[in-house]
């Protein structure tokens, strides 16, 4: 019997998980662990299991179930602890001796080597074995695992502990003023259902075209259910921007059906576009979204769309196509992203 | 379509997770994530699935399906997000604000309520509805 860690990026459709156990079974498999996580192109499904067979007849067998990219590496029976578990106890230990960091951060992700990376961050060609890990402006951690890729949730994961190291975040303030760059200030607040009115005030005074390019149609109002959706804490938190007891911006980060990703969308009032409003409001959500854990942002948008295209790139945004000619998506991972400094 | 979190108790053999998983998958179940949870009566599996029917009928599949002790209850999209991703926040927040430790080890196991005990309302013989560390 022999401890093996299987890796396996799959579509993500009902009962392919079903598959995968079953040829598990079929192979006399005893799955001890599994865990989803999202990746750039599809979910990643890492099973820890115990088999009475070889590594590669395993790995042959998820190939024929319909499994791409298949690493079986072997795994020992310290693996089996709880993995949640075991990343709070490796927390603390930084707690205690924060000079370690590195090392303990690579104990979290089982990398083969780890150690301080200084200076700007090189642009690498992409490598997915090599996880850089920012955890200043000009220091950051680098991670090397030979046998298993780095997923997005693990460099999400990483992103979350190496935050234990840096100084404490104030309590996240509730309503906060943004300055724009032409010195004018707004108030940023989170949307509640006494903006009703304001929000629709907000979608009445913006050109077709803002709409269309918030909505893909230029509907002239925001219907009351969909409204109701957004004050849905459990779908996700969207905030407004107000000048004068106006709305003049609303954002929005609606938690997807996919594990571990987060939408983001705008509206800016015309005459406040082009001021910084929406690249602020964007950083406040991608904040947001690494808060509540998510390893990665989306957007999508209208490719004839340049401004919300030129604002993602800035973020670090990698724009991608979909099966709509006129539509792009674009992904940010949450994990690879330098820490947003505290106002 | 919802989002449930399923916990089913289940013996330990080759098998048990395919028959569990094929039975969410017949119902049109699309498992988004999965804990293989140990606890004193044996092994837990708590599934996330995004499924089209409702908690009555999958916990009657399960059931068939040989899970003892099948719990079904809502979840959000919010619980997708990575587990150990999600413990690691609260113990980054807890460190600046060490009075929300109750608060925040709430949100980590999902719990409806929690407050630090006073001495004379403390349970002598802990439920399972009760933890105390």
């Amino acid at each position: 019997m022999a401890f093996l860690r299987i890796r396996t990026t799959v579509d993500e459709r009902p009962g392919r998980l079903a598959s995968l156990t079953a040829v598990l079974a079929e192979w006399g498999g005893n799955i001890l662990g599994l865990s989803v996580q999202p990746d750039t192109d599809g979910t990643v499904d890492e099973f820890v299991a115990e088999v009475p067979v070889s590594a590669e007849a395993i790995a042959a067998a998820i190939e024929a179930a319909g499994g791409r990219r298949v690493h079986v590496v072997p795994a020992t029976a310290h693996e089996l602890t709880d993995e949640t578990t075991r990343a709070l106890l490796l927390a603390c230990r930084v707690n205690e001796q924060p000079w370690r960091l590195p090392e303990i951060l690579g104990e979290l992700l089982r990398a083969d080597t780890t150690g301080w990376q200084y200076g700007d961050q090189v642009s690498d060609l992409p490598d997915p074995h090599l996880l850089v890990v920012p955890v200043a402006p000009k220091r950051a951690i680098r991670l090397r695992r030979a046998e298993l890729p780095f997923t997005l949730t693990e460099a999400a994961r990483a992103a979350s502990f190496v935050r234990l190291a840096q100084p404490a975040a104030e309590p996240a303030a509730v309503d906060r003023a943004l300055r724009l760059d032409d010195g004018v200030e707004v108030e940023v607040r989170p949307l509640t259902a006494g903006f009703r009115e304001a929000v629709r005030d907000l979608h009445d005074r913006c050109s077709p075209e803002s709409r269309r390019f918030r909505y893909f149609t230029s509907m002239p109002a925001l219907p009351e259910r969909v409204f109701d959706r957004l004050l849905d804490k459990g779908r996700g938190q969207s905030v407004v921007a107000c000048r004068d007891g106006q709305v003049v911006g609303l954002a929005n980060l609606m938690y997807c059906p996919d594990p571990g990703a987060a939408e983001m969308a705008f509206l800016i009032e015309d005459s406040w576009q082009g001021r910084g409003l929406g690249g602020q409001l964007a950083r406040m959500l991608v904040t947001a979204a690494r808060d509540a854990g998510f390893a990665e942002v989306r957007a999508t948008l209208l490719s004839d769309n340049a401004r919300m295209r030129r604002l993602l790139i800035s973020l670090g945004a990698t724009l991608g196509y979909t099966d709509d000619p006129g539509v792009i998506e674009a992904r940010m991972p949450i994990g690879r992203m330098i820490p947003v400094p505290q106002p | 379509m919802g989002f449930l979190r399923i916990r089913t108790a289940v013996d330990e053999r080759p098998g048990r997770l395919a028959s569990l998983a094929s039975a969410l998958a017949a119902r049109g179940g699309d498992i988004v994530g999965l804990s293989v949870q140990s606890d004193t009566g044996g092994t837990v599996d708590e599934f996330l699935a995004d499924i089209p029917a409702t908690p009555e009928s999958v916990h009657a599949a399960l059931e068939a399906a040989g899970g003892r002790q099948v719990t079904v209850v809502p979840a959000t999209a919010h619980e997708l997000t990575d587990e150990p991703t999600r413990a690691l926040l609260p113990a980054v927040q807890v460190r600046g604000m060490p009075w929300t430790l109750p608060t925040l080890l709430a949100e980590l196991l999902h719990a409806d309520d929690a407050r630090w005990p006073k001495a004379s309302v403390m349970e002598l013989s802990p439920t399972k509805e009760t933890a105390e560390p």
